[in-house]
């Protein structure tokens, strides 16, 4: 068994034991010939989309990611209880925010299962996918994400976007956005109604 | 100490603050002044010692949406909310507020302990605690006319400054923007020998134009009568100003410069900086004019007050059509035509140029004008420090050579440390996803290397080689609008070649 298999199997392991059906769907899926991996300078995986006329597009560095994710990391909101990350990858940020300073829960959002796949052969997952408070939407849909958010009925919420991968698949992720953010109006509004008061008079001041 | 000043938008009101900041920084030398400015406003103080960070906002992009995407609303509030957060992490000891209403909220909301101009609470409303700021409230709504003192030196009497004779306005100017400047003026093919006057003719208010026809004339005598160059400044918006006007725009009048939407910010203030005076009304760069020290003729109307809002330093020269009704509340409604405007011709301006001409050279100076309403000043101190107007015989004498330099800064700032912070601010760019920002400022940084790879002597014949096949694979980086490769090439590319050359002579002196 060749090391990137090795890693495939630990991840799908975890995966298996805790998204079963997640893992029926990635493991059947194969991801688009557009995308290309290859070794950055530090030895790690990275990874580049082919796009039309040759032109390629890099998800992640190809000098050093876990040192870029670091960097990326350190962009999450603090304040949030949970964190939603937009624009899985292969993964490197999600796995920075969670060492970094994240302790409530983390909702990693990827609009492409076949590019999951990939990061699954690629990069070591274990630890962030045997997390508890790690909660995965590979491929859903936002209503699928909506109710989540509904149940899990967060305190505060914020939300890293990764904007290598989400520029990728814009139409994805706008809805997604768009109903995160308006999570984050209402949770608020809900907790600091004088301080929403203000901010609203303060935009219609702005239209005037 | 922390010190927050607000001020978002109109270029010519932020650098009309610069000396208060100033001001600020040496009667609190321990505190972190910070500024929050409109997006579009940073560069104006980027590079300004006083100012420990700027805290940039897109008012201008929010006030679109706000109009035009009524779904994006939350998104909105949310940025507000981060902001005020951010804001209140701070711990503000002091809030100076240059921006009534919206600033005051803003000033409210971030919970300093003490704010100096417009603050705001539900119970109180809007309201100043200050003294000073409730002066010049006073005055503007009171009888205008009694006063005679600067905003410049009303800002820093808000501040609490003591009246200790405020230095000039202060745009900081690095290496690159007065290369471009320099490409921009060399690239014309006008007669270097001749001293060289910039015009704005624009305004970005119409009751404050005076006309594309009388500037017209002013710049046609300029260069056939006088002997000078003219570069003619303004944005992208008033290129078409003077089509028509028989002035040479277009290539025939080979000392007709025109930069109109050919500059940036800064490259405007490096322009502006080579000029020896600049001819205006009460506009922006008029005020950066004064800003990089140099000399304006300015041209005030009834529609402007120039003891308020006239060119800060000394040995700027103003003409004012004093008539009973100026200054006027609402111009847009002049019963009178606008009178004032005519009352100010261009022969009155030649005239005015002619005095500022010998003024500067030490000749004796006197003004008389067919119309007595017509009065010509010189800024100048009072012995408290602040801002006067005086006739220009008052000043005999002239004044030094570019004068108004008093505090220069940090002009022959290292180059390396330049690149460098551009790059950074261009790696933020990306993370933030502001891309379409951080593509053109990448492509301009590009431009700056391009330059430096035929020029900067430290990189070596094989340095030289590996810069230019860097700047390529960035040009196919952008093309595919890579932004991790982009970042990757100034983190692994550009910034190890700064450390390599920030132990040879590698500088400005090179450009």
């Amino acid at each position: 068994m060749n090391e990137a298999d090795h890693i495939y199997e630990e991840n799908m392991q975890v995966l298996t034991a805790r998204w079963p059906l997640l893992a029926d769907r990635v493991r059947g899926h194969r991801a688009e010939l557009s995308w290309e991996m290859f070794p950055a300078r530090n030895g790690q995986v990275t990874a580049r989309k082919v796009l039309e006329e040759g032109l390629v597009r890099h998800i992640h560095s190809r000098y050093d990611p876990e040192k870029a994710a670091l960097r990326w990391a350190g962009l999450a909101p603090r304040d949030a209880d949970t964190l939603a990350v937009l624009g899985f990858g292969l993964g490197y940020h999600a796995v920075a925010v969670r060492r970094m300073h994240h302790d409530g829960p983390l909702v990693i959002i990827e609009a492409d299962r076949g590019l999951f796949h990939l990061a699954l052969r690629s990069v070591p997952l274990t630890s962030l996918l045997n997390d508890p408070r790690t909660h995965l939407f590979v491929q859903e849909s936002s209503d699928s994400i909506e109710e989540f958010l509904d149940d899990l009925n967060p305190g505060s919420l914020g939300y890293l976007p990764y904007f290598p991968v989400t520029d990728l698949y814009p139409e994805y992720y706008g809805p997604v956005r768009d109903l995160l953010e308006k999570r984050i109006f209402e949770c608020r509004l809900r907790d600091e109604p004088a301080l929403g008061r203000e901010i609203g008079e303060l935009l219609q001041e702005t239209i005037g | 100490m922390n010190i927050l000043v607000i001020r978002t938008h109109r270029l010519g009101d932020i650098l009309q603050l610069t000396p208060m900041i100033g001001g600020l920084k040496r009667s609190y030398p321990d505190s972190t002044i910070y500024f929050l400015t409109g997006k579009d406003y940073a560069p104006l103080l980027e590079g300004n010692p006083a100012v420990d960070a700027i805290i940039p906002f897109p008012e201008k992009e929010y006030r679109y949406a706000l109009k035009n995407e009524p779904d994006g609303y939350p998104s909105l509030f949310n940025a507000c909310h981060d902001l005020i957060g951010e804001l209140r992490r701070i711990r503000f000891d002091l809030i100076v507020n240059r921006q009534y209403e919206w600033g005051a909220r803003f000033a409210s909301l971030a919970g300093a302990s003490r704010i100096a101009g417009g603050a705001y609470s539900p119970e109180r409303g809007f309201y100043f605690d200050d003294q000073p700021s409730q002066d010049l409230v006073d005055a503007i709504k009171g009888d205008r006319k009694k006063n005679r003192r600067n905003l410049v030196d009303w800002a820093c009497r808000i501040a609490g400054l003591p009246p200790e004779g405020h230095t000039r306005m202060y745009l900081p100017l690095g290496p690159l923007d007065r290369r471009e400047a320099q490409r921009l003026i060399n690239d014309s093919r006008s007669d270097s020998t001749r001293p060289i006057v910039a015009v704005q003719a624009g305004a970005a208010r119409t009751f404050r134009q005076w006309g594309a026809d009388n500037f017209a004339e002013v710049i046609d005598r300029l260069i056939h009568e006088k002997g000078r160059r003219v570069v003619l400044m303004g944005s992208e918006d008033e290129r078409d100003l003077f089509t028509g006007r028989g002035i040479g725009i277009g290539g025939e009048e080979r000392n007709l410069i025109n930069l109109m939407g050919e500059t940036s910010l800064k490259t405007t203030g490096a322009v502006l900086e080579r000029c020896e005076v600049l001819i205006t009304g009460d506009t922006g760069p008029m005020h950066m004019a004064a800003a990089v020290g140099t000399p304006v003729l300015s041209l005030f109307f009834g529609t402007a007050y120039p003891w308020e809002t006239g060119p800060y330093g000394y040995g700027h020269f103003i003409l004012y059509a004093d008539l009973p009704c100026a200054p006027c509340f609402d111009p847009s409604r002049c019963e009178r035509g606008h009178l004032c405007k005519g009352m100010i011709t261009p022969s009155v301006v030649m005239a005015a140029f002619e005095t500022f001409d010998a003024f500067r050279r030490g000749d004796p100076v006197g003004w008389e004008c067919p119309d007595p309403s017509v009065r010509l000043f010189v800024t100048s101190r009072d012995t408290g420090g602040e801002q006067v107007l005086v006739p220009p015989e008052q000043l005999a004498g002239g004044m030094p050579e570019r004068g108004l330099c008093i505090d220069d800064g940090p002009d022959g700032e290292y180059l390396p440390a330049i690149l460098r912070a551009r790059g950074e601010e261009i790696i933020r760019s990306f993370m933030e996803g502001e891309s379409e920002r951080g593509f053109t400022d990448f492509a301009a940084y590009l431009e700056e290397w391009l330059a430096l790879r035929k020029t900067a002597p430290s990189l070596g014949d094989e340095g030289l080689k590996s810069t230019g096949e860097l700047i390529n694979a960035c040009l196919e980086a952008l093309r595919s609008r890579d932004t991790v490769a982009l970042i990757d090439a100034i983190e692994y590319g550009f910034n190890p070649r700064l450390e390599q050359s920030s132990h040879k002579s590698f500088n400005a002196n090179h450009l």
